[in-house]
């Protein structure tokens, strides 16, 4: 397969050997030697596997009413309760995947985020490409005492946020990313 | 500073601006000779009246109309009966343009909008000022508003005697529209439509044949007298460009301000080896989807000589000169078809992602200007060690992605990418084993 970067003028494609001599795996797309993964906080996930839970409450409570007034909503309430419940455990068991999945890399002249589990994800931003950074927290997150910085570049398509940190770590991350950003910035 | 003193617009603005009532009085004469036979004394005498009445309105209107520059804003004051006046303040101006209608061209003429939210949708407009008025106004306006003078749109500057660099022989521009593939299927999808009309019934089949001879006639020809007359000429600042037949419009790309292009080959015109190129300039954002493509378009069809050696000028790197790699033939499950158009080459100065079957696109990227990318990667693309990179540029046409590269390859790439580090240089990935 490649050979090294050099190889950009070259045809990259041929004979790739089979999976199992990857020795790597599949994870080596998203380590970084040298940069710990800074994993955001379990808060994130109770969050929303409580809004999860929220929406089953929901389901169940209109389940509940079909049955009682609908002609044969007993049977509809019978086959929906156990699809909302399988349902739910899945979502709870993706859930706690993908809370799991969000990490963030600084590094010395950009940030790394990473998420996803299915679809993986790695955003890298230049410190010197920030244009401003934010920290939001909306009342439920303030109640799991998480935080959300996102960066804005001069680009609509850099999609890197950063939910579930605590709020001093939001805070002390936007100021340091500022800093950065201020040392290191390029502009247009 | 004196105080500025009141002006007024050009006294034959109310002709121009009257056009709508002749118009409407058109329609009502065709209308009346319908009923009644054509009447002269009629005609004359309604004439009379319409004329009259435009007259005297625009002639009030005009009077009515005052507008007045100071140091810190303009004001503009109008309206007959219900007043009406108008402050823009200067230092918030985003944008002024100046444009000519074909009417008010004949009478040299012309309109000064004034933006002041950068949405393209104009604040205030002047209508009509001399031509050379509205050029030094707009002129006086940018320099109080500490803007530079740069991708507004401006007809007839001294750049016209600069050499034509490019000019879009009128043969071309009209083949290069027919081919487009857009029009060719809406074309083929009317033929289609035509050749059931036994099955549907001769009527419908009318109606449909007519209808497509109208949208597309008229689609055609708007494009035809936008693109009309294209050339291209090198300024100080960057490129020039002017086009259309019955408005002009010309604008500058500044050479500094441009974040990537894009050349767009449409299937039929690859066949002829033709290109058009679109430019992504930061801080050129627009409304509407005919201004957004007069905007951002660099060349509407051009060889692909002739495009390559205008973005040249432009980037100031020759894309042509990077060579590129294909995606790995392990991809093919995931594209079958476009696999062999998916090509990414890197240079020192320029990033080049080529993808797409029916209409390829080639993305050309000065490095320095990538804000910040993505790699991204699905089950499959787990499945077969592939990942896509994404590079983040300010909004515009340009959107250069490389699909299913070699998972090592991509990381390198966004690294190289997004970082200063040569791309020869080791990946930062190297301890991970290699399976060579």
């Amino acid at each position: 397969m490649g050979g090294p970067p050099a190889a950009y003028g070259r045809a990259t494609s041929g004979v790739s050997p089979g999976r199992s001599a990857y020795a790597g795996g599949v994870d080596d797309l998203f380590e970084v030697p040298g940069t710990p993964w800074v994993r955001v906080r379990p808060a994130l996930a109770r969050l929303r596997h409580q809004l999860l839970i929220a929406g089953l409450v929901v389901v169940v409570l209109v389940l509940a009413i079909v049955a009682a007034t609908v002609s044969d909503g007993v049977v509809v309430a019978a086959v929906g309760l156990p699809l909302a419940v399988v349902a739910t455990a899945y979502g709870w068991r993706m859930i706690s995947r993908n809370a799991a999945s969000w990490a963030y890399a600084e590094r010395d002249d950009d940030l790394f985020i990473r998420r996803g589990v299915m679809f993986r994800r790695v955003e890298v931003v230049p410190y010197g490409r920030m244009q401003l950074v934010d920290v939001t927290t909306g009342p439920l997150q303030r109640r799991h005492g998480i935080a959300t910085v996102h960066l804005h570049t001069a680009s609509p398509g850099t999609s890197a946020q950063i939910p579930g940190l605590s709020p001093e770590e939001a805070a002390r991350l936007r100021d340091r990313l500022t800093a950065r950003g201020e040392a290191q910035a390029a502009g247009l | 500073v004196t105080e500025a003193p009141v002006r007024r617009l050009h006294p034959v603005s109310p002709l121009l601006r009257g056009g709508l009532f002749v118009v409407a009085w058109l329609g009502w004469v065709v209308n009346d000779a319908r009923n009644s036979g054509l009447d002269g004394l009629r005609i004359a005498i309604s004439g009379g009246v319409v004329l009259l009445a435009g007259l005297v309105l625009g002639t009030a209107s005009w009077w009515f109309t005052r507008y007045r520059v100071d140091a810190e804003e303009i004001r503009i004051d109008s309206g007959i009966f219900v007043r009406r006046s108008r402050r823009v303040r200067i230092e918030r101006l985003q944008a002024v343009e100046v444009q000519q209608p074909w009417l008010a061209r004949l009478f040299g003429l012309a309109e000064l909008s004034l933006d002041t939210a950068g949405t393209g949708e104009a604040e205030a407009k002047l209508a009509f000022l001399p031509y050379v008025e509205a050029v030094e106004l707009r002129r006086l306006l940018l320099d109080r508003s500490g803007r530079p003078d740069s991708a507004v749109s401006d007809p007839r500057r001294p750049a016209d005697d600069r050499p034509v660099l490019y000019r879009a022989p009128p043969g071309r521009l009209l083949a290069s529209l027919v081919l487009r593939t857009g029009f060719v299927s809406a074309a083929f999808g009317a033929a289609i439509g035509v050749a059931l009309s036994p099955l549907i019934g001769r009527a419908i089949g009318a109606a449909v044949l007519l209808g497509a001879v109208i949208t597309l006639g008229s689609v055609l020809i708007r494009q035809y007298l936008t693109w009309f007359g294209f050339t291209v000429r090198e300024t100080t600042q960057g490129l020039r460009i002017r086009s259309g037949l019955l408005s002009v419009r010309s604008q500058t790309v500044p050479a500094g301000r441009v974040q990537g292009v894009v050349f767009v080959e449409p299937l039929l015109w690859r066949l002829l080896g033709w290109v058009r190129v679109d430019v992504t300039v930061a801080g050129v954002a627009r409304s509407g989807d005919d201004e957004r493509q007069l905007v951002s378009a660099l060349v509407p069809v051009a060889s692909r000589e002739e495009a390559r050696a205008l973005v040249h000028r432009l980037l100031f790197a020759d894309p042509a000169g990077v060579s590129l790699s294909l995606a790995p033939s392990r991809a093919r499950p995931l594209d079958p078809i476009g696999l062999r158009m998916l090509q990414v080459g890197l240079t020192d100065a320029l990033a080049v992602m080529r993808r797409g079957v029916f209409t390829t696109r080639t993305d050309v990227v000065p490095r320095d200007k990538i804000q910040s990318v993505h790699v991204r990667q699905g089950p499959l693309q787990s499945a077969l060690r592939l990942a896509s990179v994404h590079l983040h540029l300010p909004v515009g046409p340009v959107a250069a992605i490389a699909e299913h590269r070699d998972q090592q390859e991509a990381w390198r790439l966004a690294l190289a990418l997004t970082g200063r580090q040569p791309i020869t240089g080791p990946p930062s990935t190297a301890s991970t084993p290699r399976s060579q």
